[in-house]
């Protein structure tokens, strides 16, 4: 068997399908064409295989997200490159007050099918400006989708969902996942995909046999996904049944399948990326205890970055950033309560 | 010379008689928000659509395109009711006047917000070979945003064919246009290697006939234009902001269009046009009374 | 004898799993004193030293460089200057296989179930490399189960013990020793001569008159002082006691309490006729005579003493000290505190509620509540009214 893609292939593999089956599919960005083939190479081999069709920009996240939009109104099936995730700022007017706005304000019959990628987080080294994960600005936007795979999603399906679903979507990818393989499960880990109707599947991992009863739920997405797959690894050994859920679709998670596990392990810890306070965690776990008051042993815990600065150096960065070590910190409160 | 002044006339009666009595509704309390008229600019508005192909261009405006729509073509009564904020307008009512849509035409209530997306519709309209072209209607206080020069950077360098028509009024909301901007924004278009023009834009006929000359050049070069339309915003910003003294209101009154054209045309004429600008106002507004 | 001791990483902040040994001071087999400075280990915030606990010759059990989990045995102290390497090598891996103590941490579950369950996991014998999760279950088994429990207990007692209770056989009757040695002890032998399970050994008394005589030919003891009643409790004498003084309440309460203090238990003296409802609560050290009723839901406290006839109503209560006359009736969910005493025939109406240390006279009907320490000498209703006019 070969060996599994890597996050970052699966990214590529959706682009160029979509290229492949969708004559009006088009993508705009900084220093996408060939041979740089974008910062982080998810746009390789694209302006090769279709020249007319990749466009290289100006530096001008607002006008490249722009145009975007106005390539979807008039029947396009646009993608959008941003080169880094805190770029998104100066799309922010773009998304929110015009993408979000078009298909709900212009009445019926206005689609606006533009996807819209950046790649979030730090661990890299990047510095302030360079590691942030911001996706929690444009959570709570109505009608606009905020989407991330984590490392047990194919990353080529979600991908591949979010160019067919026609809507403004925000799709957050990690800096640290792409040069890594999907991770398919091993003999600590199983794997397995739940379908939802919003065609973004939640992807599940466990450390434990179907028949045992999990002692923990974590929830996280996108590059967090890593240290809690590392924090399930680590935890079979330390014998703690762990079930963690990786909801792709963030701006609307499925409640009703993370509340059913959630009462199944009675503990929960939600891992996100973003500074602590105000955050995709303070979210859901709010939405969580609406449905699940009365039924934990513990106050759902979180772990996420420190309201700090991200700075460079990486041992002063390492502390700042999630880790295995906070979402384990965090394990260990909810399962101590 | 009639017939051209004779259209000209019409729609631009029709524009101000309609917003006029949108002002008189609003002032009685008959719909929330906002309302932008465009009382003196209209001229612009009716030049520019008679420039261009109806029937596939696109078009982008700003908050105050009611004249915009009315020249384009769009119906006046789902056009008053939009503005009205009900659900048998043009949106359903989730517009209002600022955030309209009708065929190929669209608006958004964001100051330079809606460059990049006329950007992108000419790309579209350029990799579809459709000869379209897309318009793109600024103010002059638009003029500080970035993504305006980000547009004009981007359309040269993809040539895109698209016509930028600037509304020179002078003033934006309250503040007079040369407080805030000190060169010519003609030049500035220019700078990016973008033909530009300036013209009176109280003149119908000129602006009619630039705007096709430039649309015809656009067509076939592929390449972005610019136009500055000199014009005057006779009422408010919306409603009750003008802060303009009585004198210089009187002195730009001097180059209303509307008065201009209809010296143009015989009295019956005058009156003719005059009559059915009236029954249609009547039978656009009927429903909601 | 060779006494080893191994030292392992140590946990230094909250957030480290291992950390790097950066240096050693002292060379194999070389000796150390207690509180020197053995290493110095690295971790990802600070660096710091590792010092003896023991005094003794150095095995270090890893190279400078190196990168540990924290908890893994870092060195060995040997007490014996001609101890060697590989003595302590082999020493540390045997120990490793059988002992949890030495390597390994247990695993986290054990670690939070142990901190659930409140026990010390240094207690838990382990069953594999790291004491797991089953290990704490089994020691938890043990520790917890009923049915542990019961034998845990059993095997507790001293040999010989009875496992039911120590002081009674089957066939034994409960000794009982009554105090005070006027009527009401004469009550009391009566009624205990009907029972198949109790039986009178003696009275106390502190009338010196009374020393040398008998009542229905038992002999009076002696005093009730706490002297007497602890050396006939000391000698066995008997298995629980009764006070039969009906006439002094307070007397009762002082005697009562004295028992108890000296860890004395209170019988229940009850007449075969007397009737005990369903639900019925009884506290100890009460005197129920024939023919009384505590019928169901009643409750009555400790050290009471009921004449014949006297009925306590379903869902009364009753509180302790207290004495009643022949024919005292209370109707339903009457309230009776502590120290009351009633004459002969009283009536008491349902909801009625007696303050402490009350006296109601005989043939009294108490038709409203009455406030401790009241006297009432004649029934308590308001005075008779005529009827309206119809
Ligand atoms: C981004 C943004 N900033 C501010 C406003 C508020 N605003 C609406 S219209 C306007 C003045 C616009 O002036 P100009 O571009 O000259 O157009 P005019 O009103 O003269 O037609 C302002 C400040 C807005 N709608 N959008």
């Amino acid at each position: 068997m070969s060996r599994p893609p890597t996050y970052l292939e699966g990214l590529q593999r959706a682009l160029h399908s979509h290229f492949e089956n969708e004559p009006k599919a088009v993508i705009l960005g900084e220093d996408i064409v060939d041979p740089y083939g974008g910062a982080f190479k998810v746009t390789k081999g694209l302006s090769s295989s279709f020249p007319d069709r990749v466009f290289s920009m100006p530096i001008c996240e607002s006008s490249i997200t722009g145009m975007g939009i106005g390539l979807a109104l008039r029947g396009f099936k646009p993608v959008v490159e941003l080169m880094f995730g805190d770029f998104s700022t100066l799309a922010a007017d773009q998304l929110v007050n015009h993408a979000a706005k078009f298909p709900a304000m212009y009445g019926q019959g206005v689609s606006l099918p533009l996807v819209v990628r950046t790649p979030m987080g730090g661990g890299r080294g990047y510095g302030p400006t360079h590691s942030q994960s911001l996706e929690k600005m444009f959570l709570g936007i109505p009608n606009l989708s905020v989407v991330s795979p984590s490392l047990a999603h194919d990353t080529e399906k979600v991908l591949t969902n979010a160019l067919n679903r026609e809507e403004p979507t925000l799709f957050i990818e990690s800096k640290t996942l792409y040069p890594l393989p999907i991770y398919k499960g091993n003999k600590e880990v199983s794997i397995e995909s739940l379908a939802h109707k919003d065609g973004y599947p939640i992807a599940i991992a466990r450390n434990y046999s179907p028949d045992q009863k999990p002692d923990l739920l974590i929830i996280a997405y996108g590059g967090a996904s890593l240290p809690v797959l590392e924090t399930l690894e680590h935890y079979k050994e330390e014998e703690i049944h762990c079930i963690a859920a990786f909801p792709a679709n963030l701006s609307s998670p499925p409640l009703e399948e993370l509340a059913t596990l959630g009462a199944l392990a009675r503990r929960i810890v939600i891992a996100d990326e973003g500074h602590e306070t105000f955050s995709w965690y303070s979210e859901l776990s709010h939405s969580l205890q609406q449905i699940l008051f009365g039924q934990l042993e513990a106050p759902i815990q979180h772990a996420s970055a420190t309201c700090e600065l991200i700075p460079s150096n990486f041992e002063q960065e390492t502390e700042v950033i999630l880790s295995k070590a906070k979402i384990e910190a965090a394990a260990t409160k909810a399962l101590e309560w | 010379m009639t017939g051209e002044s004779e259209v000209f006339f019409a729609k631009a009666l029709l524009i101000r008689s309609f917003e006029k009595e949108l002002l008189r509704r609003y002032g009685l309390g008959q719909f929330k928000g906002t309302v932008h008229t465009c009382i003196g600019q209209e001229a612009c508005a009716v030049g520019v659509m008679a420039g261009i192909d109806l029937s596939k261009d696109v078009v982008f405006s700003a908050h105050r395109a009611h004249g915009h729509m009315i020249a384009y073509g769009c119906p006046l009564d789902k056009l008053a009711a939009e503005v009205m904020g009900k659900p048998s307008g043009l949106c359903s009512g989730a517009g209002g006047t600022q955030h309209l849509h009708w065929k190929n035409f669209y608006t958004n209530g964001i100051q330079g917000g809606m460059a990049p997306s006329a950007l992108g519709a000419a790309l579209a309209e350029k990799l579809n070979n459709s000869g379209a072209i897309v318009t793109i209607f600024i103010g002059d206080g638009t003029m500080g945003q970035g993504t305006v020069y980000e547009a004009f950077n981007i359309s040269s360098t993809l040539r895109l064919p698209i016509l930028f028509v600037l509304e020179n009024n002078h003033i934006a909301q309250t503040t007079p246009t040369n407080e805030t901007h000190a060169s010519s924004f003609c030049q500035r278009a220019a700078g990016f290697g973008i033909d530009s023009r300036s013209i009176d834009g109280n003149a119908p006929e000129t602006v009619a006939q630039t705007v096709g000359e430039l649309a015809k050049q656009i067509r076939i070069s592929n390449q972005p234009a610019f136009l500055e339309l000199d014009t005057t915003r006779l009422g408010p910003h919306s409603k009750g902001d003008d802060t303009r003294s009585r004198q210089e209101l009187e002195e730009i009154a001097k180059r209303d269009p509307i008065p201009r054209l209809e010296k143009l045309l015989p009295e019956d004429q005058v009156s003719q046009i005059q009559e059915s600008v009236r029954t249609q106002i009547e039978s656009a507004f009927e429903q909601l009374n | 004898m060779v006494v080893r001791t191994i030292t392992n990483i140590p946990q230094a902040n909250a957030n480290d799993q291992s950390a790097i040994i950066t240096s050693w001071q002292h060379s194999t087999g070389s000796k150390v004193n207690k509180g020197e400075v053995v290493c110095t280990l690295e971790n990802t915030k600070s660096v710091f030293d590792v010092y003896a606990e023991e005094e003794g010759y150095l095995y270090p059990l890893h190279n400078d460089g190196e990168s540990l989990p924290v908890g893994a045995a870092l060195y060995v102290i040997s007490s014996d200057k001609d101890d060697t390497e590989k003595a302590v090598r082999d020493w540390v891996n045997a120990s490793a296989n059988t002992s949890s103590s030495t390597g390994a941490p247990p695993t986290k579950k054990a670690i939070i179930l142990a901190k659930r369950h409140n026990i010390d996991l240094s207690l838990v014998p382990s069953g594999g490399a790291r004491v797991s999760e089953k290990d704490v279950q089994a020691y938890l088994a043990k520790q917890s189960s009923p049915s542990s429990r019961k034998k845990a207990a059993i095997a507790n007692l001293p040999r010989g013990a009875d496992t039911v209770l120590d002081s009674y056989k089957s066939d034994h009757k409960q000794n009982v020793l009554i105090i005070g040695a006027g009527n009401g002890a004469v009550q009391i032998l009566d009624a205990l001569r009907q029972s198949d399970t109790q039986q009178a050994v003696g009275l106390l008394d502190d009338d010196p008159d009374l020393s040398d005589k008998t009542v229905m030919g038992l002999p009076i003891l002696g005093g009730c002082d706490s002297q007497t009643l602890a050396s006939l409790w000391e000698k066995k004498s008997f298995d629980a006691a009764i006070v039969s003084i009906s006439t002094n309440n307070a007397f009762r309460k002082l005697i009562c309490e004295r028992l108890k203090e000296a860890g004395i238990p209170l019988a229940n003296v009850i007449h075969p006729r007397a009737y005990i409802g369903m639900n019925a609560k009884l506290g100890s050290g009460n005197v129920i005579l024939a023919f009384c009723q505590i019928a169901a839901c009643a409750e009555i406290g400790d050290d009471n003493f009921l004449s014949a006839y006297v009925s306590i109503e379903h869902h009364s209560k009753l509180g302790n000290h207290n004495s009643f006359g022949p024919g005292v009736l209370t109707s339903s969910s009457v309230q009776i505190a502590d120290q009351c005493k009633f004459g002969t025939g009283v009536f008491i109406e349902p909801w009625i509620s007696i303050g402490s240390k009350s006296v109601i006279a005989s043939g009294c009907t108490i038709t409203q509540d009455v406030s401790e320490n009241t006297i009432v000498k004649s029934t308590n209703a308001p005075s008779s009214k005529p009827l309206p006019k119809q």
